[in-house]
């Protein structure tokens, strides 16, 4: 598992990365995203959202491009994964997978 | 027109209260990402529609005071550290956080006062660095006379204290209007903070000479 500083990830951050994991999406899918990867729990209004990309924009996490769909008579801007996002990603999911295991493990009936 | 156009023009005001750099750069895309969203709930009635409102607006508050303390952190950052070295932190903390005219009616009104009428009261000190003999100045022996110096007695010590705090306001105007200067105009004002910083201290040296050192 990749050791990075910035682990553990708050679960806003989590949610936006894994939004953007398959590729590159705009700010209201990635809202939809979000709401539909936590089954309605994290619900971003519009301020909260485009505050935590502008974090991630600055952490270097995700990167803004050009859309070939046309919004309001100019390019929309989408957002997609830069590659240290992609590292993080895997990352926090690996240590994520770690606890859950060690928590199974737990868990079972007849462990200590 | 709906109902969300109109709500859609109130966000659009609303958006001014972020920060001009955030607003600059995603202003546009929040706009059109909340009509987006207006439009989905338009469709599922006016229950969704409040709801959606509702939901934009609990977040606003917080989501403004981030912004702003995230984009002040960023703007003074360097301000901060040459402040630090000469002026205690409270003080210029409270003076960012308000407008110009709080650290200059704090100066004004607060130190300067404090401050004259320790000075007014003890001239003879400051000149010659001797003690002070109320019997040689026949009004300070009556008891209105006794009652003022005593107060500039007591108002010196804030007075004295609150001194370095006069640098504030004019480190704050430097710093709010650097990026506006032209060379010349820095240079100036880099003079001027410097040369209040000796006024200061030469102050304080003097007054703490004639106070406490004879």
């Amino acid at each position: 598992m990749l050791s990075e500083p910035a682990l553990p990830l708050t679960e806003a951050t989590f949610l936006i990365l894994l939004s953007l994991a398959p590729g590159p999406q705009h700010g209201y899918a990635i809202m939809k995203d979000v709401a539909a990867l936590s089954e309605g729990r994290v619900v971003f209004s519009t301020g909260t959202l485009y505050g935590a990309l502008k974090r991630l924009l600055e952490q270097g996490w995700i990167e803004r491009v050009d859309s070939p769909e046309i919004e309001s008579g100019r390019p929309r801007k989408d957002y997609q994964l830069t590659e240290a996002g992609r590292r993080l990603l895997s990352a926090e999911a690996a240590r994520l997978e770690t606890l859950a295991q060690a928590a199974r493990l737990r868990l079972k009936p007849g462990a200590v | 027109m709906g109902l969300a156009h109109h709500l859609l023009r109130l966000y659009t005001h609303l958006l001014r209260l972020y920060p001009p750099g955030f607003r600059a750069e995603f202003a546009e895309e929040m706009r059109d990402v909340f009509a987006l969203a207006l439009a989905e709930a338009e469709q599922e009635g006016a229950f969704a529609l409040v709801e959606t409102c509702l939901a934009e607006l609990r977040d606003l508050p917080l989501s403004l005071v981030r912004e702003h303390l995230h984009e002040r952190q960023q703007k003074h950052l360097a301000l901060e550290v040459v402040m630090v070295t000469g002026t205690p932190i409270l003080i210029y903390r409270f003076c960012t956080s308000t407008l110009l005219a709080i650290p200059l009616a704090y100066g004004l009104f607060v130190v300067v006062p404090f401050f004259a009428m320790g000075l007014h009261l003890q001239p003879a000190e400051l000149v010659t660095g001797g003690a002070f003999d109320p019997g040689s100045m026949p009004f300070y022996i009556t008891p209105v006379g006794q009652m003022i110096h005593l107060i500039g007695f007591c108002s010196v010590f804030p007075g004295l204290i609150c001194l370095p705090s006069l640098n504030v306001p004019l480190v704050w105007i430097l710093a709010r209007h650097w990026s506006r200067w032209s060379r010349r105009q820095r240079w100036l004002g880099v003079l001027i903070v410097f040369g209040s910083l000796v006024f200061v201290w030469f102050l304080q040296r003097n007054i703490i000479t004639a106070w406490f050192m004879d």
